[in-house]
């Protein structure tokens, strides 16, 4: 007995060992001490704290060359300096609250109250598929007025997100985090989604975005997700963002 | 009288050991024979280390969707990210090593008990969760289905409950047996 015992502690020390050193050699590796699933209390600034809101760079006049063109690919290390982000739009909707520009509503276009209560609790908001296509399909999205975040990992971005949406994989942060600080200061609306359903990626992302600055009223979660966006017979973009591969859905 | 009875109990001694011999010679001796041979032990190491490897490397693959899933089971209180972010880059692991040396024939008690341990630990969660959903939802038990994080996907949970049994039931025999052939190691 006491040999298999020692045995069975062998096994478990250095089974244990090769898991806890391969994570730490591994660049998908996780990180022990984070908490990749926050419940927002903690994590997040509550919407209604104003010190704490952190202070939207300085828009530059509407018609500058800045604004003319739309802003480049999302890649690591984006050499656009932050004071040449494009101007939003004038501060009708995201600023005041008020609501996007309405391009119809579906009679069923309603996010699950559960879903209401819970992104509540963490201290974010739902934004509808009317409201996320209407930001869509708004000309100033493609200067990023408004950021749209896959908060999916590569293979499920890479296979289909909503066009012009940039990734932030909230299990590796490090890898979008840089192109996501030059858009989110002067970014009008912020909207993140993942599969919609029961997935709690945008949420978890949401936080992790309030934590880097992004201001919680600007920033809504996509409860439907890619899913519904699909279901609904809008387009995705495949692989890259601005690939200009798109695939329309069927409905 | 004294050396009556002990006589008595040396009589009586000595028939229950030769009867007890008797009884070795036959169903044990046939279940040593058996083991002897070093078959079933080789067919036990064979299914256990080759589905430990398999479902092993496939979690070490993807660590974030075995942490998502490891998460669903709310063994870990959510206060102690580090218990759950180290049970889900070290499980998979101890499950692949397991399942190697169990292959190799090195620590085959060990890798067995570590086996069984693992085993009985998911299987019981499992079947927590599958009746927290059955009493939650009224569905019927064996429609119940869910990717329990073993490796395998989507799958109804009672064939999963009779697969762990299985496999339960197999982990005894490198614990019992007393055969080393087709063995790295002897001892």
């Amino acid at each position: 007995m006491p040999r298999l015992l020692v045995e069975t502690g062998l096994v478990l020390v250095t089974g244990l060992a090769l898991g806890l050193a391969s994570n730490a050699l591994s660049s998908d590796g996780l990180e022990l001490g984070r908490d990749y699933f926050p419940k927002g209390a903690a994590t997040a600034r509550p919407v209604s704290d104003p010190v704490a809101e952190p202070v939207p760079e300085p828009v530059p006049e509407p018609g500058s060359e800045s604004a003319a063109e739309p802003v480049s690919d999302s890649a690591a290390g984006d050499p656009t300096p932050p004071d040449a982000s494009p101007a939003p739009p004038p501060a009708t909707d995201g600023l005041t609250g008020a609501a996007p520009p309405d391009v119809g509503s579906p009679p069923d276009d309603a996010v699950d109250p559960a879903v209401v209560e819970r992104l509540a609790a963490k201290g974010l908001r739902a934004a509808t598929f009317s409201e996320v296509r209407a930001l869509h399909e708004d000309p100033m999205y493609a200067y990023e007025a408004y950021v749209f975040i896959d908060a999916r990992d590569d293979d499920h971005y890479a296979d289909g997100h909503i066009p012009g949406a940039r990734q932030f994989d909230h299990f590796h942060p490090e890898r979008h985090q840089e192109a996501l600080l030059q858009v989110l200061p002067t970014a009008m609306e912020i909207i993140v989604y993942c599969n919609g359903g029961d997935c709690e990626d945008s949420e978890s992302a949401a936080l992790f975005l309030m934590g880097m600055g992004a201001d919680p009223q600007r920033l809504r979660v996509y409860a439907g997700g890619i899913t519904e966006w699909r279901a609904r017979g809008m387009p995705v973009e495949r692989g890259a963002r601005n690939s200009g591969d798109l695939e329309e859905s069927t409905p | 009288m004294s050396d009556a009875t002990d006589a008595a109990g040396t009589a009586g001694e000595s028939s229950t050991t030769g009867a007890r011999a008797a009884s070795d010679a036959r169903a044990p001796g046939a279940v040593a024979r058996l083991d002897a041979t070093g078959l079933p032990l080789l067919a036990a190491r064979a299914v256990l280390g080759v589905t430990f490897v398999v479902l092993g490397a496939r979690k070490i693959g993807d660590p974030v969707q075995f942490l998502k899933l490891i998460r669903e089971y709310a063994l870990v209180p959510d206060d102690l990210p580090w218990l759950l972010n180290g049970m889900a880059v070290a499980l998979p692991w101890l499950e692949v090593w397991a399942g190697a040396l169990l292959l190799l024939g090195v620590f085959v008690r060990g890798a067995g008990a570590t086996m069984l341990l693992l085993l009985g630990v998911f299987t019981t969660a499992i079947l927590l969760r599958a009746l927290d959903i059955h009493a939650a939802g009224g569905q019927a038990f064996c429609d119940i289905a869910f990717d329990c994080g073993c490796g395998s996907g989507v799958e109804e949970v009672c064939g999963k409950l009779r697969e762990n049994a299985g496999l339960l039931l197999l982990t005894a025999v490198p614990l019992l047996s007393r055969s080393r052939r087709f063995c790295l190691a002897r001892r």
